[in-house]
């Protein structure tokens, strides 16, 4: 008996008893109850340990963004030509400029994108906003 | 579950707590199928099952000041849950590439509870050939029995796509697996 799981998924007799068979045979033991409590207890843990860190993180990323950024102002003041202009549309930003951004991100400025967060997947975006107070 | 460090007000405490509430019924309400579904894609290790279900339900509630409703809260776990074995999954290749900054993760130690424990191996290895998106497009919809529809926002891939890595896991695991898919004798 042919099965439709949905939208056009649909296995034959014989796919569909490979499909059983599989899903049998590859699944790990139930839980035992000593197992949940001590998942439990070790995800208490988890849970606790990034609280406290996601308190120390922003003082972090803000002294090493400023101590970053101080560095570049030096390099920029204190040796050799200025790099390019990053252009009227940086100033002001919160976004390193161009050459900065090289500095910054060891990538070429033309792939840096101007909103980072936005190329993040959401939780990984809030996760940083979190860290990193953007 | 969790202390906050500082509370303003009476009002964000209760909300507090009342999200710790909601967190931790949602980790008991899924605990079993994420720690389930971890083993079935890291390739059948119950620790590094462990772990993989654990990360998810830490980034999960880190995370969940993002969560918008576009997807159901279970969508948006299991969406974690698999970049995270994908991750553990990354991290083990380059640990067996290093060779000597660590051991290749073992089978599950326990005791094989499984009637047949070399049918289980050899579905891991046939699973293990498959490509990233083919093993976890098969994983989601036929071993967990998600939807199509919902496979795709869990992979972030089109449902047209998930249905083609689908088509393609089942060629491939026909062939590795010939004898599973005849008669009741045949193996």
């Amino acid at each position: 008996m042919a099965r439709s799981r949905d939208e056009g998924t649909t296995l034959d007799r014989d796919d569909e008893r490979l499909v059983e068979r599989i899903r049998a045979a590859w699944a790990p033991p139930p839980m035992t109850a000593f197992e949940h409590t001590r998942f439990d207890a070790k995800l208490q843990e988890r849970l606790a340990h990034a609280h406290r860190r996601v308190g120390r993180w922003p003082a972090l990323g803000v002294a090493l963004a400023t101590a970053a950024v101080a560095a570049l102002m030096i390099v920029r003041v204190g040796f050799g030509p200025a790099p390019p202009t990053p252009g009227p549309q940086a100033a002001g930003s919160a976004v390193p400029a161009g050459w900065a951004a090289e500095v910054l991100y060891a990538v070429p400025a033309d792939e840096v994108s101007p909103e980072p967060n936005r190329e993040l997947p959401a939780e990984y975006a809030a996760i940083a906003g979190v860290f990193l107070d953007l | 579950m969790l202390a906050m460090e500082a509370i303003p007000n009476v009002e964000l405490a209760a909300a507090e707590s009342d999200l710790e509430l909601r967190f931790a019924t949602f980790v008991e309400e899924h605990r079993e199928r994420a720690r389930r579904m971890a083993w079935r894609l890291v390739g059948g290790d119950a620790g590094a099952a462990d772990d993989v279900a654990q990360d998810a339900f830490v980034r999960a509630w880190l995370g969940l000041g993002s969560f918008r409703g576009e997807a159901s809260l279970g969508t948006w776990f299991y969406r974690i849950l698999v970049r995270q074995a994908a991750h553990h999954r990354r991290w083990r290749q380059v640990r067996e590439l290093w060779g000597g900054l660590g051991t290749p993760d073992a089978p599950d130690p326990k005791p094989d509870a499984t009637p047949d424990p070399a049918l289980r191996a050899r579905i891991g290895a046939a699973l293990e050939r498959l490509p990233r998106g083919q093993r976890e497009a098969f994983v989601l919809v036929h071993i967990e029995e998600f939807t199509v529809n919902e496979s795709a926002e869990i992979l972030g891939k089109a449902p047209g796509t998930v249905k083609s890595h689908l088509h393609r896991a089942l060629r491939a695991l026909r062939t590795d697996l010939a004898d599973l898919a005849g008669g009741e004798g045949a193996e």
